[in-house]
């Protein structure tokens, strides 16, 4: 080692400390995942966007139309971004060196998944854009939950890999207060598009962006109930790991799932995108809200579900994760067929 | 000195290391290839493998990965921390398997065993299709993606991610019902319904209020007293076109009854019209129609 100086030294030693508090607890230094300028993310942004694009052909019977995905997507990330070119939209999202996590629900015990149609067509446009498959990882907490959805795992071949996090876990996280893992898919990963799919919780109310993270991390099963929901689904969405690096919400509204352990699906016309995953849960809610209603629920049946998403949507706004406030977004409903 | 301040810069790293108690990630390993959790299986039942078809018995599908079960410890990994609402049908176990064609289209089966074929009627009346299907006891389908039926004491669901030929899933769910125990008689409460003006949305048979929470809001404070050993039903019924709810709750004894009877107009709740106590039985009306007519539709329930 070289002679130091005794300000040198502690210099540098103030930094290296730094760098390894920033490294050993997951998260790389805040500049490496500075969102480009394009993500136009809360607060910065005088009001958060949340695109609602919808095309009644989206359906032919049970199959997706992938053409008609392509067009909801392409015209969801330009007024996103307010550009007019949507392979440019995309670029401006990430950088050409991205790492780019995609997160799915392939939850076992669902009926309906993020659906594999959707998936393929962000994986089509992000290629189309010109980011390598080797750096688009698609994921889920398991392989064989993202088989029994209809995906193809991919662990190296050509194209997008898509592979289960299957117990690779980062641990040692602080999360109120216990410790939990968090998959090294998304921790070796710079950026992360969360694709949730709209489904009624019989705890959360909604289940959507904040709450797609099975998989994400190790241990939902203390998060679940009373305080412990309210409190750990917006304290680990504020993690750096997954705050930092999660750089666009894709939702897909193509079905909204119903009953308290999913018994029934409502097909929708829907995606919603958005940065803002309080914005986007928002309107998911809304839209779980308005499918109860067209099937008949009370008002007061639709208001506890609604009762059961406030405090935790109150408390990632706390946070600062975003705005649920309407007059703080900007609602944009795309009708497109 | 220069010793003492370099021991002092590594001792610094080690312990800002230690503080974090995080694993360094520099190195993780590669994501492994498809593997099966290992859920802890239920020591006090019977495994369930033998019921579910065996490999290459339905021409053109193999058993993909191995069978997993899911037991009161660990449901809420396999229902996203819903576990309650099975816990309530008197839930043991549900075993989960998966098989595949050579286009590579997926079937997963579940097999559900309840406590009894009343809990194992009221899991499958929460997860009824549209369409009748001739299978176990009762059964629905949306066809090409969803057979649900159940028989003795097991409710069966299959559910394909992508549409498939009826025949194919039809074959699985007649495979299953062939191994499966028969037998098992929906609760008794359910003879008591009136079936004139029954709507499609039918019966939900619970015993508590959590499994009828997203259908009729009780308050969440379990007013009524509900239990495990509480029988309940719920129907929808449409009367001079208005749709009406019917709740008829069977206590273990008239002293409850009459206490829930108690509770029940002491809360408030929105839309109720007519309610009565009769024996064991409560009996309740909900919605928007005349009072007269729904207590036509009580008196009728509770004859």
């Amino acid at each position: 080692m070289k002679n130091l100086t005794r300000r040198q030294l502690f210099k540098e030693t103030a930094m290296a400390s730094a760098a390894a508090l920033l490294f050993s607890s997951g998260c790389a230094p805040a500049a490496k995942y500075a969102k480009p300028a394009a993500v136009k993310a809360f607060p910065a942004a005088p009001k958060s966007t949340v695109v609602r694009a919808r095309h009644a052909g989206v359906w032919s019977g049970d199959a997706l139309q992938p053409a008609v995905l392509t067009q909801l997507l392409d015209a969801s990330i330009t007024k996103l971004t307010g550009q007019n070119d949507a392979l440019q939209a995309w670029k401006s999202v990430f950088r050409p060196t991205d790492k780019i996590a995609i997160k799915v629900n392939t939850i076992e015990g669902s009926i309906d998944w993020t659906h594999v149609p959707l998936v393929n067509a962000v994986v089509a446009r992000l290629l189309a854009a010109g980011f390598p498959g080797e750096q688009l990882f698609v994921f889920d907490r398991h392989a064989y939950e993202l088989t029994g959805a209809g995906f193809t795992i991919n662990q190296d071949g050509p194209g997008a890999r898509l592979v289960g996090t299957d117990g690779d876990y980062t641990s040692g996280i602080p999360l109120l207060d216990t410790k939990v893992g968090i998959s090294n898919i998304l921790m070796n990963c710079d950026a992360l598009i969360n694709m949730p799919l709209v489904k009624q919780h019989m705890y959360a109310g909604v289940s959507f962006s904040i709450k797609n993270h099975y998989g994400t991390f190790d241990s939902p099963d203390d998060f679940h109930y009373g305080q412990r929901i309210e409190q750990g689904l917006a304290e680990l969405n504020a993690l750096p790991a997954i705050k930092d690096k999660t750089r666009l919400i894709i939702g897909d509204a193509l079905v909204v799932v119903l009953g308290d352990n999913w018994t029934s699906e409502e097909k929708n016309d829907s995606i919603f995108m958005s940065f803002n995953p309080v914005a986007t849960d928002t309107y998911a809610l809304k839209l779980l809200a308005e499918t109860k209603a067209a099937k008949g629920a009370d008002e007061s049946v639709i208001a506890e579900y609604t009762a059961k998403a406030k405090p935790w949507l109150a408390h990632a706004v706390e946070l600062g994760l975003g705005t649920a406030d309407p007059g703080k977004i900007d609602y944009q409903e795309l009708k497109l067929g | 000195m220069n010793s003492a301040l370099k021991i002092l810069f590594f001792f610094s790293l080690v312990i800002l290391f230690l503080a974090t108690g995080c694993v360094p990630t520099s190195t993780p390993p590669p994501p492994t290839p498809t593997t099966i959790p290992e859920p802890t299986q239920a020591a006090q039942f019977t495994p369930l493998d033998g019921f579910f078809p065996a490999a290459s018995a339905i021409p053109g599908w193999e058993a993909q990965d191995s069978l997993h079960t899911f037991t009161r410890d660990n449901l809420y990994d396999f229902v996203d921390g819903q576990s309650d609402s099975f816990f309530v049908y008197g839930f043991e176990q549900v075993s989960v398997q998966r098989y595949t064609n050579p286009q590579g289209q997926i079937l997963n089966v579940e097999l559900w065993q309840a406590a009894n074929p009343a809990d194992a009627f009221g899991i499958f009346q929460l997860n009824r299709s549209a369409q009748a299907a001739p299978f176990g006891n009762q059964g629905t389908t949306a066809p090409g993606r969803r057979i649900t039926f159940w028989q003795n004491r097991y409710y069966v669901h299959l559910n394909a991610p992508q549409s498939l030929p009826p025949a194919e899933l039809e074959a699985f769910a007649q495979a299953v019902t062939a191994r499966l125990p028969t037998g098992g008689q929906p609760p008794a409460i359910l003879q008591r319904f009136p079936k004139e003006n029954l709507s499609g949305e039918g019966t939900r048979f619970f015993h508590e209020e959590l499994s009828i929470q997203d259908d009729l809001y009780l308050g969440g404070e379990n007013a009524l007293g509900l239990s495990p050993s509480t029988d309940g039903v719920l129907a929808h019924y449409t009367l001079n076109g208005k749709n009406v709810r019917l709740l008829l709750v069977a206590y273990p004894s008239a002293e409850q009854a009459a206490t829930g009877l108690k509770a029940l107009k002491a809360a408030g709740l929105d839309g109720l019209l007519v309610s009565a106590a009769k024996n064991t039985l409560l009996g309740a009306v909900f919605g928007e129609v005349d009072p007269e007519a729904a207590q036509k539709l009580l008196d009728e329930a509770m004859q």
